[in-house]
């Protein structure tokens, strides 16, 4: 272990002695499972190590805001990927059973929900719905709108705001390896 | 090859609207070709386009695309919720100091009467505190409150910025909080007031609570409403927004709102001052960002829209499109 490394070890321990508990409480309290608020908060500190340098906190309170925000991202992340298994579970159902799709499909249809997952998380409710039914329903816009009870032109807003959405994700994604910037 | 910009990527994300359901006219079809054809970036756009379409191909092969679908929307639906109750609802104190600028100038005087106050914040400052009845009160970025215990009464009086409040029941004696404009009172509730110039806003989120004006105006809000009134008149009511109780947590969450209101939020925030270019004033801005690091929430924003950041001097920063 490098002298850089062993420094972050240090201030790691220092802060996981003295906000863990606080931490674990905190998440508990919200998810209202003391396991998986016990796993976050072990991922939330193993975090903290993967950081490229040592992060300093100039008070106690700074500390709980960013292990608190950290927490946050990780638990939106693992209720991501829940719902995400449940979706892909829920559709791979729907394939009658003499059709069984590949492994190769398996994961292309879960690879698919997970990008769709995140670009929808970015749209209004509405834009949405049309985009899933416009999109993955293969409806036309006349169709699509029918249902919804918007104009053709709302459908064709809402498919390009969807689309924009994916985008701008593919784009911010590529920003994000290019600085590898440690997300908070 | 070059990147497209941000105007070239919309471009795309139209055409694809357009041709998508194969009902396009050839018309439209001859103009899509002239598009591609007038730059290359068009082109990189539209092969960006053409690999995310295909992405979606998986699931449009299901057997019941509609029940997929389903599953999709009710997915994300479920996360929506969820996610509202971590950053919003619960409530947690945000106590101290939180705010941290690089620009940091303190040039706005504290309001006089916010030092006379029983309690107040500083720009950039939130704190929560707990009354002997148990009533919990945030005090968000510079505000001001005065509080009036008796035995028949518990009077809040807000000077200035804007409070949540958790009210606890007492039978015995009535809860009101008192603003410039008119004097709002409590049946055992959650709700949160902010005075701006001379507007009250008001927004309830648990019980009730009804708005009765210097000049006699009066009106009741139930949970999930709002409305802003001043002392003449009080608007129509419209549906509270849950997130924008996250200030609480040190939270400013963004849905449905555009670059304005967002920095216009922020503002209220730090000593120093934002300025948006109209060029990119109405862009709409979607997620959570961090109250007390507007550094972070700049860089945050410049990776997903197509402004930059120039600072003009220390404490004045403006917000501009992309100079190409």
């Amino acid at each position: 272990m490098s002298s850089a490394q062993s420094v972050i070890h240090y201030h790691v321990q220092v802060l996981y002695s003295e906000h863990h508990n606080w931490l674990k409480g905190w998440l508990s309290q919200r998810l209202g499972n003391s396991t998986e608020a016990a796993d976050l908060t072990q991922d939330t500190f193993l975090r903290l190590l993967g950081l490229p340098s040592s992060r300093h906190f100039s008070s106690s309170d700074q500390a709980r805001n960013y292990l608190r925000a950290t927490a946050k991202n990780l638990c939106i992340d693992l209720w991501r990927r829940k719902e995400v298994e449940k979706a892909w579970h829920d559709t791979l159902s729907s394939y009658p059973e003499e059709t069984a799709p590949s492994a190769e499909r398996q994961v292309a249809v879960l690879e698919a929900l997970e990008e769709i997952n995140r670009m929808l998380s970015e749209l209004p409710a509405k834009a949405a719905k049309a985009f899933l039914l416009a999109v993955v329903c293969q409806m036309t816009d006349a169709e699509t709108a029918s249902q919804l009870g918007v104009s053709d032109r709302m459908v064709r807003k809402y498919v390009a705001q969807a689309m924009l959405a994916c985008l701008k994700l593919q784009a911010s994604q590529t920003t994000r390896e290019l600085i590898s910037e440690p997300q908070s | 090859m070059a990147e497209p910009s941000h105007k070239t990527l919309e471009e795309a994300a139209e055409w694809f609207a357009i041709l998508r359901d194969g009902q396009a006219s050839n018309e439209h079809k001859s103009d899509w070709r002239k598009w591609l054809d007038a730059k290359p970036e068009n082109k990189t756009a539209w092969l960006y386009v053409e690999k995310i379409s295909e992405g979606f191909q998986p699931l449009q092969q299901t057997p019941d695309p509609h029940n997929t679908a389903d599953n999709l929307y009710n997915a994300n639906q479920r996360l929506r919720q969820r996610r509202r109750l971590l950053s919003g609802m619960v409530s947690i104190a945000v106590i101290g100091f939180v705010g941290h600028f690089s620009w940091n100038r303190k040039w706005f005087p504290d309001s006089v009467m916010a030092l006379a106050a029983d309690y107040h914040t500083g720009v950039g400052q939130q704190t929560d505190i707990t009354l002997p009845d148990g009533t919990q009160i945030w005090l968000n970025t510079a505000s001001a409150i005065n509080v009036d215990y008796t035995v028949q009464q518990r009077r809040i009086e807000l000077l200035h910025g804007e409070i949540f409040i958790e009210t606890v029941k007492d039978v015995g004696r009535s809860f009101v909080v008192d603003t410039s404009q008119g004097r709002l009172t409590a049946l055992g509730t959650q709700f949160n007031v902010m005075s701006q110039q001379q507007d009250i806003e008001l927004a309830v989120y648990e019980g009730s609570v009804s708005v009765h004006t210097n000049n006699d105006h009066y009106l009741e809000l139930q949970a999930g409403e709002t409305s802003r009134f001043n002392q003449n008149q009080i608007m129509p009511k419209q549906n509270a927004i849950t997130a924008r109780q996250a200030w609480r947590d040190g939270l400013l969450v963004a849905e449905d709102m555009t670059l304005q209101e967002l920095i216009a939020e922020l503002n209220r925030y730090q000593y120093g001052y934002i300025n948006i270019a109209d060029e990119v004033a109405q862009l709409e801005v979607y997620g959570s960002f961090p109250l007390a690091d507007t550094d972070r929430v700049l860089t945050m924003l410049t990776t997903v829209l197509p402004i930059q950041v120039r600072q003009v001097f220390p404490g004045w920063i403006i917000l501009e499109p992309i100079q190409r």
